[in-house]
């Protein structure tokens, strides 16, 4: 029960304190605006490039954005608190560390599903892509499924915030190492050959083949192994997240250093 | 000589602070280089070696480190430097109307980050700009960047600077009318401002 609290509340609380920096106007301009914007960009170079379809891209950054908040979010939840200076009191409640983290990524994986969303039929509408009815409830599942292994690479950044205070540059530089190698913009298959196998081990990458997939008009069933592996990737960074927090958390009360970073 | 000496210690001031922001230095030196890399990929994927020298001088004069900028540069003789200077006033001009936002707008940088894209897009950095609907070509010709990169690109073909003048001109005639609208909009809202003592309310 005490879990569940400190869970759902606790998961609550830190996403309403995100909005004490991130008023509605940078939520609006930067979650609702900006992925058109890079949608926009990538479908015109794509088109000047002969690659793909609008489709190939709108489907693409969409589901890259559900990264965005994912990332950023997790991240501020350790950078905020030290902002704040409430980092030392989280760490030292007794509250357990799994509920306590975990339950911050809940709010964060629903914002990136909204934006990933949102992204994917602004988008489509802007470009004239269109989607059946049929695939925005197997799309969904895939926007979920890829919120879920991108917060569990944020839980990394978010722990390495422990140790290093520009955690907000981290973050951009992994937006943008997702951005090339998730096959977004390039298909995997046209990247470099030390690239492609560096793709298959990273969030999204999976997810946005399976949301193309389902776009082209294959049900949940054709998409699960695919699911299965961007699970399984997300999984693994959560633990090696969590395991990050823990060391760091650990070094920290051991050589007074949490204030240091 | 007070105005230049403003100038000066204005300049030296605000290089020391932001050579100092680990992020502003990472951020900025991140996203030129996703932005080439991707167009970089995406063109060579596509075949198009012409277009791919098209995006490599775009990421180049856009001040992006990356291997298409390498490639470019070697394109790139002395006369460049005279087009990216012509080129860094407009965007400064552009940066003014932001400057000025900053007076109202605590969050204004991400507006910045909104007009950044809107450059990318509409100013061939990295899509031809023939290749976009005529409404933003149109629109494309009012912006900073377009004319410089187009001088650019012919200065990286071998054209001398001589007859990229009024490419140059026109870059700098573009800043110049965005500096003068970005100071009297810097001006009338540093007066409001005053009148309304507003300036720690924004």
């Amino acid at each position: 029960m005490r879990n569940a609290r400190v869970f759902f509340l606790g998961g609550l609380i830190s996403y309403r304190a995100l909005f004490s920096w991130m008023t509605p106007s940078i939520f609006f301009l930067t979650l609702v605006v900006q992925p058109i914007f890079q949608i926009l960009l990538f479908a015109y170079i794509g088109r000047a490039a002969n690659l793909r379809s609008d489709e190939f891209y709108v489907v693409g950054n969409a589901m890259q954005y559900a990264a965005v908040p994912c990332l950023f979010a997790m991240t501020q939840t350790i950078a905020g608190e030290r902002y704040q200076q409430t980092l030392g009191y989280i760490l030292i409640s007794p509250a357990g560390r799994l509920p306590l983290f975990l339950g911050r990524a809940l709010p964060v994986i629903l914002n990136g599903f909204f934006v990933a969303a949102f992204s994917l039929i602004v988008g489509g509408l802007i470009l004239g892509v269109t989607f059946s009815a049929s695939v925005f409830a197997p799309l969904a599942l895939v926007v979920l499924v890829a919120s879920l292994s991108c917060t569990g690479l944020g839980l990394i950044n978010a722990g390495l915030g422990l140790r290093i205070r520009e955690t907000s540059v981290l973050s951009n530089i992994l937006i943008g190492i997702l951005l090339i190698f998730c096959g977004a913009n390039v298909p995997v298959g046209s990247l470099p050959d030390w690239m492609a196998p560096v793709s298959s081990w990273m969030p999204l990458t999976h997810a946005i083949e399976a949301a193309r997939s389902v776009v082209h008009g294959n049900s949940v069933a054709d998409v699960q192994g695919l699911l299965g592996r961007e699970l399984g990737v997300g999984l693994l960074y959560a633990v090696a997240g969590l395991s990050i927090i823990r060391f760091f958390e650990m070094q920290s009360r051991r050589h007074a250093s949490l204030g240091i970073a | 000589v007070r105005t230049l000496r403003l100038l000066w210690i204005g300049w030296v001031v605000h290089f020391k602070i932001v050579s100092r922001s680990p992020f502003a230095i990472g951020v900025g030196a991140t996203w030129p280089i996703v932005n080439a890399t991707l167009a970089y990929f995406m063109y060579r994927a596509g075949g198009h070696p012409q277009t791919l020298l098209y995006a490599s001088l775009g990421s180049a004069v856009a001040g992006i480190w990356s291997m298409s900028a390498i490639d470019a540069s070697g394109a790139i003789q002395r006369p460049l430097a005279v087009v990216i200077v012509a080129t860094s006033f407009a965007c400064t001009g552009f940066g003014m109307l932001g400057a000025g936002l900053g007076l109202r707008w605590r969050d204004a940088i991400i507006a910045i980050n909104l007009a950044d894209a809107v450059l990318l897009i509409f100013c061939g950095v990295n899509i031809p700009i023939a290749s976009l609907p005529a409404w933003m070509q149109a629109t494309s010709e009012y912006l900073p960047v377009t004319h410089g990169l187009r001088a650019a690109r012919r200065v990286a073909d071998g054209v001398a600077l001589g007859d990229v003048t009024g490419l140059v001109l026109a870059e700098v005639a573009i800043g110049a009318a965005y500096a003068a609208i970005g100071f009297a909009w810097i001006r009338y809202l540093e007066g409001a401002a005053r009148r309304g003592a507003t300036l720690e309310n924004a």
